[in-house]
C-alpha cells in the first residue's frame, strides 16, 4: 500500500494536468471520460435512430405509398431496431456503469481501464459499417433486426456488413461486461459486502453475467448464417436440409435474455431515483436483488414465447406459457416495492422523480400486455401485429430509455457540476410522456383489429390510429431537442451544485464534489 | 492516463486475482459462443426424442419386419412441393391411403428433371401433426441421400415406413411432407 | 406552488383523457375504426376472443389496484404538505403475500388458458384439406381431397391505388384496398378444414383474424391448423402474411369465401372456377332461390361477368378489370397466332401480377438484388433462352420457375410483353404453341 499512500498525498490535478483534445479522448482510460463518450454516442444513435423511426412514421401517415418503396421501407424498420437496440440502449446502460459502478462502490477507476478504452471505440467503427450499408447495392438489410434466415440469406451484401458490424458490437459488450464484473467483484469499497451493494451496480452485475452468457450465442448464429450465405454450410437453410426455425430457437436463446439486458440497469436507477426523492429508504433491498436473479434465471428458460406460431407440440407451447408468466411474480415484486418505498414517504418530483413513476407506471402497463402476450391462445392473434410493436415500446422506450433519462436528470449535476434547469426539465418530461403515449397507445388498438408489423402500407381502416400514431411521434422525436439543449446548457453553466446535489441521497457517489473530480477515491472510502 | 489510479487498483485487488476472474469471463464467453453452434446438434436430438418439428424416426428394415399389426388404422396422406427455382416435377403418386399401425407400407413419387441440366436436389420433410412423427419410422427413403437427376430424367422414388404402436390415440390423420430444393449451393454438405 | 399547480394539471389530464377513453368506447359503433379483435366466426376464435377479454380485465384490475395505491401515495405522501416521512424499509410478512397472491393470480389465468389450447390442438378428422403454400408474394392453394383443384392468389388491388407518390395518377384508395384478391380460398362452413401450411422461398404466415388462427409457414416443412367456420356465418374473410417476408410483405393478402357445404361441393363439382370479383363462380342457374339469402353480396354482383368455360383451370387473371377483354379470346387462343400488340396488352396484367414484384413495373429491377429486364440480356437475347428462363427459373436464385404457375398462352404474352415493352423493343414475339412445345 505504500504506492497508494505517497500517491494519495500529492494527488492533485494541478500535478498531473488533464489531457487535453485528441489525447483525453481517443486514448482516455479514465472511467468517466470513457461513460462521458458512451453516453454522447448513445444519444447520438437515439436520435438518428429516431430519425428512422420518423421516416416509418411518415409513410405510415396514410394508407398508400407517399414517399418511400417497401424496400426501404424494411430497411428503416431493421437499421431503427439495431441502432436502437445496440447503438442506443445498450451503450446508454455501458456509459451509466462506467460513469457510476466506480463511485458506488467506492473505486478509484474501472478494473481494466485500457479495455474499457477499446470496447467503446469499437462502437464508432462497428455503427459505421451498419450506416455505410445504406449505399451497398441493395440497400441496408431489411430483415428485420431478428434477420430471421432464410430471408437473410437472400439479402444482398448489406447482411454480411450488419452481420460484421454485429460482430464487433457483441465483442464490445462482452468486454464492457467483463470490465464490470471484475470491477464489482475485486474492486468494492473495505466493508461493501455484495448485500450491501447500491441496486444499480447489482442489476449492472447481472445484466454482465447475462451478456457474457447470450452475446457470443447470437455472434454464433450470425456467424453460421454468414457460412450459410458464403461457404455453403447448411443450419438455417432448408435447401441444404438445414432448419430455419432452429435459427429462431438460437436467436431467442439470445433474444429473450437480452430484453432483460436492457430493462435490469433500468430497475437499478429508478431503485436509486425513488428512494431519493421519497426521502425515504428503498423498500425490500434484498427482495429486490433476488427478483433481478429470479427474472435473469427465468429469461433463458422462456424464449420461445417469441415464436408459438412456428408450430410447436402442446407440451412445448404449455411450458413456455407457463414459464413466461412466472417471470410476472419477481417483476410484479419490484413493482411492489418501488409503491411501497413511496408509500408513506415525504415526496418530491423533480424531473428524475417524475420520470421514475413514469417509468413504473408505464412498464407496469408493457409488463401486463406482455402477460397478456404471454397467454399462448391469445398470442395467436396478438403474435407480429402492433399489439407486439406497443408492448415491446411500452418496456423499452418509456422503460429503458426514459428510465436513463430520469438518471441523466439525477446525475447530471454530479458530472458537471452544475444543476439543470428545472423547469426545462419537467417540460421535457410532460412533452415526451406524452407524446409517447399519443405514439404508442393506439397502436394496442391497430393490433387487436389486425394490423400486422412490419407493414409499408394499410388498409384505410387502420388510418385514423395511425394518424394518432404519426402525429405523436413526431411530437416525441423533437422533444427530445429539448433534452439536448438541456444538458449542453447543464454542462455549459448554471446553478453550482453541491456535493450531495438532492436532499440527503444514499450512495458514495454523494460523498465526492460535484462535478466529480478526475480522479475520485484513490484512496477507498470504508463503508460501514 | 492516470498511473495513479492504475498503481492504487493494482495494489489493492491484486494483478493475479484480476486476471484470473477476466480469464475465466473470457472462457465462459468462449464457450457460449461454442454452445450457439452446440445447439445445431442438440437440437436435432432433441427433436428426434421428442418428434418437436414433426421429424421422423429411422428403423432397421429387420426391426420393421418385426413388429406386429394391431387393429387400428390411420389415415396416411401424402404432399410434396419443388422449390420454384428448382425446375423439377415432384408429385406424389400415393396421395393418401388408409395404414395400418405396425405394417410396412410404401409410397411413391414421380420426379422428373425439366432442365437440360444435371440438377443435384435435396428433399427436406416432416411429418404433421408433430407429435406422430416420432412414431413415422422409415427403413427407407429417398430423402436420406441427394438426388441426382440428368436433363429430362424421370424416377419413381419410394419411402418404406411404419407407424409403430404407440402413435397417440388421438392421431387419426397425418401427412408427411417433402420439399425438394436445389443443392448446387451446398455441395459440401 | 409549482408542485400543486402539478398535481392539479395532472388531475386535468386525468379527467380529460378518462372523457376521450370513454369517447372512443361510446363511439365504437359507427366509427370506421376498430379496437378489438374482429368478430370471430369459429368455436376456436370465440374462445380466444373470451379468453383475450378475461386475461385483458384481469389486467386492468390488477393496473388500477396497483396504481390507486401509488397515486393516493403521490398526492398524500408529499413534502409539499409537509407529509413527515417514515423510516420502514421492508416486511417479510407483506413480501410473502404479494409473491403468492400474483402467483394464484397467474393458476387463474392459466387454467382457462391451457383449455382452449387443447381445443386448438384437437386432431380430430377433418372433413377438407387444403395446402397452403406461402410465396413471396402470394399464396397458393391446392385442394388435396381428390379434387385436384388448385390455383394462386395475388393481391387485387389496382397499381395506382397503392403509389400514391404523384398524386395526380393516383386513384383513389378503395373499401378493400391491400386485403383483396384474385381468387379467394374457398371452404365450407359448418365443416372442420385442416390448413397444411408451408413457404416456398422465405418464412411466410397464414392469418385470418375472424377464425382465430395463424401459423408460419416455413419453407421445406409444414405446419397445420384447423378452422370450422359457423354454419350461418357465410362471407367473406379477409387477413393477411403475418411474418416479414421481404419488400412485399405488405401486398399479399388473405382472402376467405365461406359458403354452405352444398355451395361448396357444387363448387368443387364445377371444378373450382372463379367469377371476375375472385369469388366462388356456382351455377346459379339451378340452385337460384335455395342460396338467394346467403350468397355474398359480393357474388351475386359479380354474375353479370360471366367467365368463358375453359378447361384450364390453371387460367391466371391478373387484376379484375383486365378480366373483361382478356378473357374472350382463351377458348381458341391456342390456334389463332395473336399479334404482338395482343400478346403484350395481356401480358403488361400478368407481368403486374407476377414479375412486377421483383423486377418493378418499370421494369428496372432493384440493383443488387433483383436484375432489371430493361435492357437485360434475356430479354433481349435469343428468344428460346427467355422461354426457358420464365419456364425453368434460374437454380440458386430467387427467379422462379414459373410453368406450374402460368398456362401456355400467358407465358406467351409476357414474354412478347417484356421483350416489347419496359424500354425493350426487340421487335419478335412467341405463341401459345411455341411455349407448348417447349415444355
Amino acid at each position: 500500500m505504500s504506492h497508494a499512500a505517497t500517491a494519495h498525498d500529492h494527488h492533485d490535478d494541478h500535478d498531473h494536468p488533464m489531457p487535453t483534445g485528441f489525447k483525453r479522448w481517443a486514448m482516455s482510460t479514465n472511467h468517466k471520460d470513457i461513460g462521458t463518450l458512451y453516453l454522447i454516442f448513445s444519444l447520438a444513435m437515439l436520435m438518428l435512430g429516431g430519425a428512422f423511426a420518423l421516416v416509418i412514421r411518415a409513410e405510415l401517415f396514410q394508407p398508400g405509398l407517399q414517399y418511400i418503396d417497401p424496400h426501404f421501407f424494411n430497411q428503416m424498420t431493421t437499421v431503427h431496431a439495431l441502432v436502437m437496440v445496440f447503438g442506443a440502449v445498450m451503450p446508454g446502460f455501458v456509459g451509466f456503469a462506467n460513469w457510476m459502478l466506480p463511485l458506488m462502490v467506492g473505486a478509484p477507476d474501472m478494473a481494466l481501464p485500457r479495455m474499457n478504452n477499446w470496447s467503446f471505440w469499437i462502437l464508432p467503427f462497428a455503427f459505421s459499417i451498419l450506416i455505410l450499408s445504406f449505399f451497398v447495392p441493395g440497400g441496408a438489410p431489411a430483415s428485420g433486426w431478428t434477420l430471421y434466415a432464410p430471408l437473410t440469406i437472400q439479402g444482398g451484401m448489406s447482411v454480411d456488413m450488419a452481420i460484421v458490424a454485429i460482430h464487433m458490437m457483441g465483442i464490445s459488450s462482452i468486454m464492457g461486461a467483463i470490465n464490470v464484473i471484475v470491477t464489482v467483484l475485486n474492486m468494492r469499497a473495505p466493508g461493501m459486502t455484495l448485500m450491501k451493494m447500491p441496486l444499480f451496480v447489482w442489476t449492472w452485475l447481472i445484466t454482465a453475467f447475462l451478456l457474457i452468457a447470450v452475446m457470443p450465442v447470437f455472434a454464433g448464429a450470425v456467424t453460421m448464417l454468414l457460412t450459410d450465405r458464403h461457404f455453403g454450410t447448411a443450419f438455417f437453410n432448408p435447401a441444404g436440409g438445414g432448419d430455419p426455425v432452429l435459427y429462431q430457437h438460437i436467436f431467442w436463446f439470445f433474444g429473450h435474455p437480452e430484453v432483460y439486458i436492457m430493462i435490469l440497469p433500468a430497475f437499478g436507477i429508478i431503485s436509486h431515483i425513488i428512494p431519493t426523492f421519497a426521502r425515504k429508504p428503498l423498500f425490500g433491498y434484498s427482495s429486490m436483488v433476488f427478483a433481478t436473479a429470479a427474472i435473469a434465471f427465468l429469461s433463458f428458460i422462456v424464449w420461445a414465447h417469441h415464436m408459438f406460431t412456428v408450430g410447436m407440440p402442446l407440451q412445448g407451447e404449455l411450458f413456455f406459457m407457463y414459464a413466461t408468466m412466472l417471470i410476472s411474480v419477481p417483476t410484479g415484486v419490484k413493482v411492489f416495492n418501488w409503491v411501497t418505498t413511496m408509500w408513506r414517504g415525504s415526496m418530491s418530483f423533480e424531473t428524475p422523480m417524475l420520470f421514475s413513476i413514469g417509468v413504473v407506471f408505464l412498464f407496469t402497463l408493457g409488463g401486463l400486455s406482455g402477460l397478456m402476450l404471454a397467454i399462448t391462445p391469445a398470442d395467436f392473434q396478438y403474435h407480429d401485429t402492433y399489439f407486439v410493436v406497443a408492448h415491446f415500446h411500452y418496456v423499452l422506450f418509456s422503460g429503458a430509455v426514459m428510465a436513463m433519462m430520469g438518471g441523466t436528470y439525477y446525475w447530471l449535476p454530479k458530472w458537471t457540476g452544475h444543476m439543470y434547469n428545472e423547469r426545462l426539465g419537467k417540460i421535457h418530461f410532460w412533452l415526451t410522456a406524452i407524446a409517447f403515449n399519443v405514439t404508442f397507445f393506439p397502436q394496442h388498438f391497430l393490433g387487436l383489429a389486425g394490423m400486422p408489423r412490419r407493414y409499408a402500407d394499410y388498409n384505410p381502416i387502420f388510418t385514423e390510429f395511425n394518424q394518432w400514431s404519426s402525429i405523436g411521434a413526431f411530437c416525441l422525436g423533437f422533444s427530445q431537442l429539448l433534452f439536448i439543449y438541456i444538458i449542453i446548457s447543464t454542462v455549459r453553466g448554471g446553478k453550482k451544485a453541491t456535493a450531495e446535489v438532492w436532499d440527503n441521497p444514499e450512495g458514495l457517489e454523494w460523498t465526492v464534489p460535484s462535478p466529480a473530480p478526475f480522479h475520485t477515491f484513490d484512496t477507498p472510502p470504508t463503508v460501514k | 492516463m492516470s498511473e495513479i489510479a492504475r498503481d492504487v487498483k493494482t495494489d489493492m485487488s491484486g494483478v493475479s486475482e484480476k486476471n484470473n476472474i477476466v480469464v475465466k469471463l473470457v472462457l465462459i464467453a468462449a464457450l457460449m459462443f461454442g454452445f450457439g453452434y452446440a445447439l445445431v446438434p442438440l437440437y436435432e436430438a432433441f427433436c428426434r426424442v421428442t418428434g418437436f418439428g414433426g421429424k421422423t424416426d429411422i428403423i432397421e428394415e429387420a426391426k420393421a419386419q418385426a413388429a406386429v399389426a394391431i387393429d387400428r388404422n390411420v389415415e396416411v396422406s401424402f404432399t410434396s412441393h419443388t422449390h420454384s427455382s428448382l425446375p423439377w416435377d415432384f408429385k406424389p403418386l400415393t396421395k393418401l391411403t388408409d395404414v395400418r399401425v405396425g405394417e410396412i407400407q410404401e409410397a411413391t413419387f414421380y420426379v422428373k428433371n425439366n432442365s437440360d441440366q444435371t440438377i443435384t436436389g435435396m428433399a427436406t420433410f416432416n411429418v404433421t401433426p408433430p407429435r406422430a412423427g416420432f412414431h413415422f419410422k422409415k427403413t427407407e427413403c429417398f430423402c436420406f441421400t441427394k438426388q441426382v437427376m440428368q436433363p429430362g430424367e424421370e424416377q419413381e422414388m419410394t419411402v418404406r415406413y411404419m407407424l409403430d404402436s404407440e402413435l397417440p390415440d388421438d392421431v387419426h390423420e397425418l401427412t408427411l411432407s417433402y420439399t425438394f430444393f436445389d443443392n448446387a449451393k451446398h455441395a459440401g454438405q | 406552488m409549482l408542485f400543486s399547480q402539478q398535481g392539479k394539471l395532472a388531475a386535468k389530464l386525468f379527467t380529460v383523457s378518462a372523457s376521450l377513453v370513454a369517447a372512443l368506447f361510446s363511439g365504437l359503433a359507427q366509427a370506421d375504426y376498430r379496437l378489438n379483435f374482429q368478430d370471430p366466426v369459429t368455436g376456436v376464435a370465440r374462445d380466444i376472443y373470451d379468453l383475450h377479454m378475461l386475461i385483458f380485465w384481469i389486467c386492468v384490475a390488477i393496473f388500477v389496484g396497483v396504481f390507486s395505491v401509488m397515486f393516493y401515495s403521490i398526492f398524500k405522501h408529499r413534502k409539499s404538505k409537509n407529509y413527515e416521512p417514515s423510516t420502514f424499509s421492508h416486511s417479510t410478512s407483506v413480501e410473502i403475500i404479494w409473491t403468492i397472491i400474483p402467483f394464484l393470480i397467474l393458476v387463474g389465468m392459466a387454467v382457462p388458458a391451457t383449455k382452449v389450447l387443447i381445443k386448438m390442438e384437437d386432431t380430430t378428422k377433418s372433413d377438407l384439406t387444403v395446402k397452403i403454400t406461402g410465396y413471396q408474394w402470394k399464396w397458393g392453394y391446392e385442394y388435396m381431397d381428390g379434387s385436384d383443384i388448385s390455383f394462386y392468389s395475388t393481391l387485387s388491388t389496382p397499381r395506382t391505388q397503392i403509389d400514391q407518390f404523384n398524386r395526380s395518377t393516383a386513384t383513389e384508395i378503395g373499401e378493400n384496398y391491400l386485403l383483396e384478391t384474385d381468387k379467394a380460398m374457398i371452404v365450407p362452413s359448418g365443416r372442420k378444414v385442416r390448413a397444411l401450411i408451408t413457404a416456398n422461398d422465405v418464412i411466410h404466415a397464414w392469418w385470418i383474424p375472424a377464425f382465430g388462427t395463424k401459423k408460419d409457414a416455413i419453407p421445406g416443412y409444414i405446419n397445420e391448423l384447423w378452422f370450422n367456420v359457423d354454419e350461418g356465418a357465410e362471407g367473406v374473410y379477409r387477413g393477411n402474411c403475418a411474418e416479414l417476408c421481404g419488400k412485399d410483405h405488405a401486398y399479399m393478402p388473405i382472402v376467405v369465401q365461406v359458403v354452405t357445404g352444398v355451395e361448396f361441393d357444387k363448387w368443387v363439382a364445377g371444378g373450382g372456377q372463379f367469377d371476375a370479383q375472385g369469388f366462388a363462380k356456382i351455377d346459379t342457374a339451378s340452385t337460384q332461390e335455395q342460396f338467394a339469402g346467403v350468397i355474398s353480396e359480393e357474388a351475386s354482383e359479380a354474375s353479370p361477368v360471366e367467365k368463358s368455360e375453359t378447361p384450364n383451370q390453371e387460367l391466371e387473371m391478373a387484376f379484375a378489370e383486365s378480366v373483361v377483354e382478356a378473357v374472350v379470346p382463351t377458348a381458341s387462343a391456342a390456334d389463332a397466332a395473336m399479334s404482338i400488340e395482343d400478346l403484350s396488352q395481356k401480358g403488361e396484367s400478368i407481368y403486374g401480377a407476377h414479375c412486377a414484384a421483383c423486377h418493378q413495373v418499370t421494369g428496372a429491377g432493384l440493383p443488387g438484388i433483383f436484375p432489371a429486364i430493361t435492357g437485360s440480356s434475356v430479354a433481349t437475347g435469343p428468344i428460346n433462352a427467355h422461354v426457358k428462363m420464365i419456364l425453368n427459373g434460374k437454380p440458386g436464385t430467387a427467379m422462379a420457375a414459373f410453368r406450374n404457375q402460368l398456362n401456355d398462352e400467358e407465358v406467351a404474352a409476357v414474354i412478347t410483353y417484356q421483350r416489347n415493352a419496359l424500354g425493350n423493343s426487340v421487335g419478335d414475339s412467341v405463341q401459345a404453341a411455341d411455349i407448348a412445345a417447349q415444355r
